[in-house]
C-alpha cells in the first residue's frame, strides 16, 4: 500500500505500464487480439459490448469475496446465495407482489444467510470454509430448491425497471456496466481512501497485530459477511431479471469464476493482495475467454480447464509475492 | 496409573459414549416413526450401511488432509474423472476380450486401479503444490479439481458410458455378497480399520497430527511435514476416486457426474467428528458418516424430497460444532485439555 501511494506521487511514466503489477492488462489486450483475428464474430462491436454487460453480474457478485480473501478469509456461499435470491425473486413476483417489495424482500432474506455465516465464523469460530460451505451449498442451495420444488421457475414479465438496468443502454454502453463500473469506483475509495479499508489488509496481514493494535476483527469480518451475501443477492435479483428465471442450481456455476477472478485479480494493482479493481479487470478477462473460447467452437470444459490453470496461476504470485512482502518486511523498516 | 487410564477413557470412549447415544436415539426415533415402514429391518439396516459406505470411505479420504491441518476441495471433482476413466477402460475391447474370474472380466481390477491413479495422480499435484510451494490449500485445490473436472468431460464430451456395464461383472463391487454382507460395507469396514491402525495406533499417524496441530514444531521434530501433506492428499483422492468408482458401479452407468454430491456428506462427516472427538479422526469420521447415513435415511423413508439431504447434514453439521464450541468454553476453564488440537487456518 505504502509503495503504491509513493508511486501515485512521483507521476505518471510510460516504463510505469510494463511492471508486472500491470502484466494481466496486457493479458487482456493480447486475448483480445487473438480472438480478434480468430473469430470474425468475437471482434463486432456489439459482442465486446456483450462482453461488458455479461461481466457486469459475476462482479457485483464477487466484491465482498474480494475483501473476505484481503482478509485471509474464504467465502464459498456467493453462488448459491444468489440463486436463492434469484429463486426468491421468481417467486414473490409470481406471486403477484409489486416489484420494489419483492426485491426488497429478496436481498434482506439473502443477506441473512451472510449475517449467519458471519456469526458461526466470528462468534463460533468455524473454519470460514466449512461455515460458508455449510451456508451456502448446505442451506441456501436446498431451501432454494425446496420453495422452488427442485425446479427452474419462469416469470413472465420482469418489470421494466429491472429490464432497463439489465439490457438497456446508455449511449450503446450497457447500463449494466455503468452501474458495475459506479459500484467499483466506490469500494475502490472505500478500499483505498478508508481507514476501514486499511484494516481489512492490516487483517490479511497480521491478525495478531491487528487485534494488538485494537482493531475490531469481529465487527469487520461480519460485515463483510453481511454484504457479500448482500451485493450477491442484489446480483441474483438481476440474474433473474436476465434470464426471466430463477434456477436454484446456478450457483455451482458462478463458484469457480468468482474465486478465479478474484485470485487473478491480486496479481495486478496490489502485487498479491485481493482488491476491488483487480477483481473488476480480471473478471473481463474471464468474460472475453468465455465469450472468445465460445464462439470458436470449443465446449465448454475446456474453459473449465483453462480457468482452472488461470486460478492456480494466480495463486501462484499471489503467494510468492506475500512471500517477497514477508522477507521487506523483516528486514526493511519502511 | 489410574488417572492415565482415566484420560485415555475420557479421551476415547465419552466421544462413543456420546455418539452411541446419539445414535440410539436416532434409532429408537425413527423407529418409533416409522416401525409399520420397516426401519429396524435387517434390510433397511443392510441399505443404510450399503449407502453410507460410499460416503464414509470419501470422508475417510478427508480425514487425512484435516488431519495435517489443511483442506481438499478438489476431491469430488478428482472422483469424477476416477469414474470416468474405470468406465472409459470398461467399455473398451480389452474388457470383453479378458478372460472371467468368476463372474467378473479380469481386466475390471486394472481398470479400477487406473481411475484410482488418475486420481492420485491429482492428489500428488495438489499435495506437492501445498505440501513443498507451500500455495494456499483451498484456492489451489479447487483450480485442480476443476482442471480434473474439465478433464473428465474429454472422454466422451459429457455423454454417458453404457456399454459393457451389464456384461464386464463391473457392477459386481457394489452387487457382490459375501457371508450375506454386501461388499461395499466389507470394503469400508477394511479401510476404515487400517486407517485407524494407520493414525491412531502408528508413529506414523502421530506425525500426521504433528504436522497438523503445528508445522513449525513438526519440522524441528523431525517430522517430515512435506511427505505427510502430500501424502494426504494422495490418499484422499485415491478414496475419493474409489468412492467415486463405486457409485458408477451402483448406478451402472459411467457418468460426469459420480461424485457429485460428495462434497457436503464427506465435510459434514469429518466435522461431526472433529465437534465431538476435538480433533480429526478415523473413529469421529465413521460415527459422523453414520450419524448422516441414519438421519438420511430415516428421512428418505418419510419421503423426504432428495434435496433437502443437504440441508439435513449441513445443519447437523452446523449444530455439532455449535454444541462443542459452547461446551468448549466452560470445560476449558476447568481443566486444560491435553487432545492436539487442529488450527484451521
Amino acid at each position: 500500500m505504502n509503495d503504491n501511494a509513493n508511486e501515485i506521487e512521483s507521476g505518471f511514466q510510460i516504463s510505469n505500464l510494463f511492471q508486472a503489477k500491470y502484466g494481466l492488462i496486457w493479458v487482456a489486450f493480447i486475448m483480445i487480439g487473438v480472438f480478434a483475428i480468430a473469430s470474425p464474430t468475437f471482434r463486432t462491436p456489439g459482442n465486446l459490448l456483450e462482453i461488458l454487460r455479461q461481466s457486469g453480474l459475476l462482479a457485483i457478485m464477487v466484491i465482498g469475496l474480494t475483501w473476505i480473501a484481503a482478509t485471509g478469509e474464504i467465502d464459498v456461499s456467493y453462488g448459491d446465495i444468489a440463486a436463492f435470491t434469484g429463486i426468491m425473486t421468481a417467486v414473490f413476483l409470481k406471486a403477484g407482489l409489486p416489484w420494489p417489495l419483492t426485491f426488497l424482500l429478496a436481498i434482506c432474506l439473502g443477506s441473512i444467510f451472510g449475517l449467519f455465516s458471519g456469526i458461526l465464523v466470528v462468534y463460533f469460530n468455524f473454519p470460514s470454509l466449512i461455515a460458508t460451505l455449510a451456508v451456502g451449498s448446505g442451506l441456501a442451495k436446498s431451501i432454494a430448491r425446496w420453495v422452488s420444488g427442485g425446479a427452474v421457475v419462469h416469470i413472465s414479465n420482469p418489470p421494466g425497471v429491472v429490464y432497463q438496468i439489465v439490457y438497456g443502454t446508455f449511449y450503446g454502453i450497457p447500463i449494466l456496466f455503468l452501474i458495475t463500473l459506479a459500484i467499483y469506483l466506490i469500494c475502490r475509495e472505500l478500499q483505498d481512501k478508508t481507514t476501514t479499508g486499511q484494516h481489512l489488509y492490516a487483517l490479511g496481514e497480521n491478525r495478531q497485530a491487528t487485534q494488538e493494535a485494537g482493531i475490531s476483527e469481529r465487527k469487520i469480518l461480519l460485515s463483510l459477511y453481511v454484504l457479500s451475501a448482500l451485493l450477491a443477492s442484489i446480483a441474483g435479483v438481476l440474474l433473474t431479471a436476465m434470464v426471466a428465471s430463477g434456477n436454484p442450481n446456478i450457483g455451482g456455476s458462478y463458484f469457480l469464476d468468482g474465486l478465479t477472478v478474484v485470485f487473478l485479480g491480486a496479481m495486478i494493482i496490489k502485487a498479491g493482495q485481493p482488491n476491488v479493481i483487480g477483481t473488476l479487470i480480471g473478471v473481463i478477462i474471464l468474460a472475453i475467454l468465455s465469450n472468445g473460447l465460445t464462439l470458436m467452437g470449443e465446449y465448454f470444459f475446456v474453459g473449465n480447464i483453462v480457468k482452472g490453470i488461470l486460478l492456480v496461476f494466480g495463486v501462484i504470485v499471489v503467494t510468492l509475492a506475500r512471500k517477497r512482502r514477508q522477507v521487506d518486511g523483516r528486514f526493511v523498516v519502511a | 496409573m489410574n488417572d492415565k487410564k482415566l484420560v485415555i477413557f475420557s479421551d476415547t470412549f465419552k466421544p462413543i459414549t456420546i455418539f452411541l447415544m446419539m445414535i440410539v436415539l436416532m434409532f429408537i426415533l425413527f423407529g418409533f416413526f416409522e416401525y409399520d415402514k420397516g426401519y429396524l429391518s435387517t434390510r433397511n439396516i443392510r441399505m443404510l450401511f450399503t449407502h453410507m459406505s460410499i460416503s464414509a470411505i470419501a470422508a475417510l479420504g478427508l480425514t487425512y488432509v484435516v488431519a495435517v491441518g489443511h483442506f481438499d476441495m478438489s476431491f469430488y471433482l478428482v472422483g469424477r474423472q476416477a469414474a470416468m476413466t474405470t468406465s472409459y477402460f470398461n467399455k473398451t475391447d480389452l474388457m470383453m476380450n479378458s478372460f472371467m474370474l468368476g463372474n467378473i472380466h479380469a481386466f475390471v481390477i486394472p481398470a479400477v486401479l487406473a481411475g484410482i491413479a488418475v486420481g492420485c495422480l491429482w492428489g500428488l499435484v495438489s499435495g506437492v503444490a501445498v505440501g513443498i510451494f507451500k500455495l494456499d490449500d483451498m484456492v489451489t485445490t479447487i483450480g485442480t479439481g476443476f482442471m480434473a473436472f474439465g478433464m473428465a468431460y474429454f472422454y466422451t464430451k459429457g455423454s454417458f458410458i453404457y456399454d459393457n456395464f451389464l456384461t464386464s461383472g463391473i457392477t459386481e463391487i457394489n452387487d457382490a455378497k459375501w457371508f450375506a454382507i454386501p461388499f461395499p460395507i466389507i470394503l469400508m469396514a477394511a479401510l476404515y480399520f487400517i486407517s485407524y491402525l494407520f493414525l491412531s495406533r502408528s508413529k506414523h499417524g502421530r506425525c500426521f497430527y504433528a504436522t497438523g496441530s503445528n508445522k513449525v514444531a513438526a519440522i524441528f521434530s523431525g517430522v517430515k511435514v512435506k511427505h505427510y501433506i502430500i501424502i494426504a492428499f494422495v490418499v484422499c483422492s485415491g478414496f475419493t476416486s474409489l468412492a467415486a468408482i463405486m457409485t458408477t458401479a451402483a448406478q451402472g452407468v459411467g457418468s460426469v457426474k459420480a461424485s457429485l454430491n460428495f462434497l457436503m456428506p464427506a465435510y459434514a462427516a469429518v466435522y461431526i467428528g472433529i465437534a465431538v472427538f476435538k480433533k480429526p479422526t478415523v473413529i469421529g469420521t465413521f460415527f459422523g458418516a453414520l450419524f448422516s447415513a441414519i438421519m438420511l435415511n430415516g428421512f428418505t423413508l418419510m419421503a423426504l424430497p432428495f434435496y433437502l439431504s443437504d440441508l439435513i447434514i449441513a445443519a447437523a453439521m452446523i449444530i455439532a460444532i455449535m454444541a462443542s464450541k459452547i461446551d468448549w468454553a466452560s470445560i476449558k476453564k476447568k481443566k486444560p485439555n491435553t487432545a492436539p488440537v487442529i488450527h484451521a487456518n
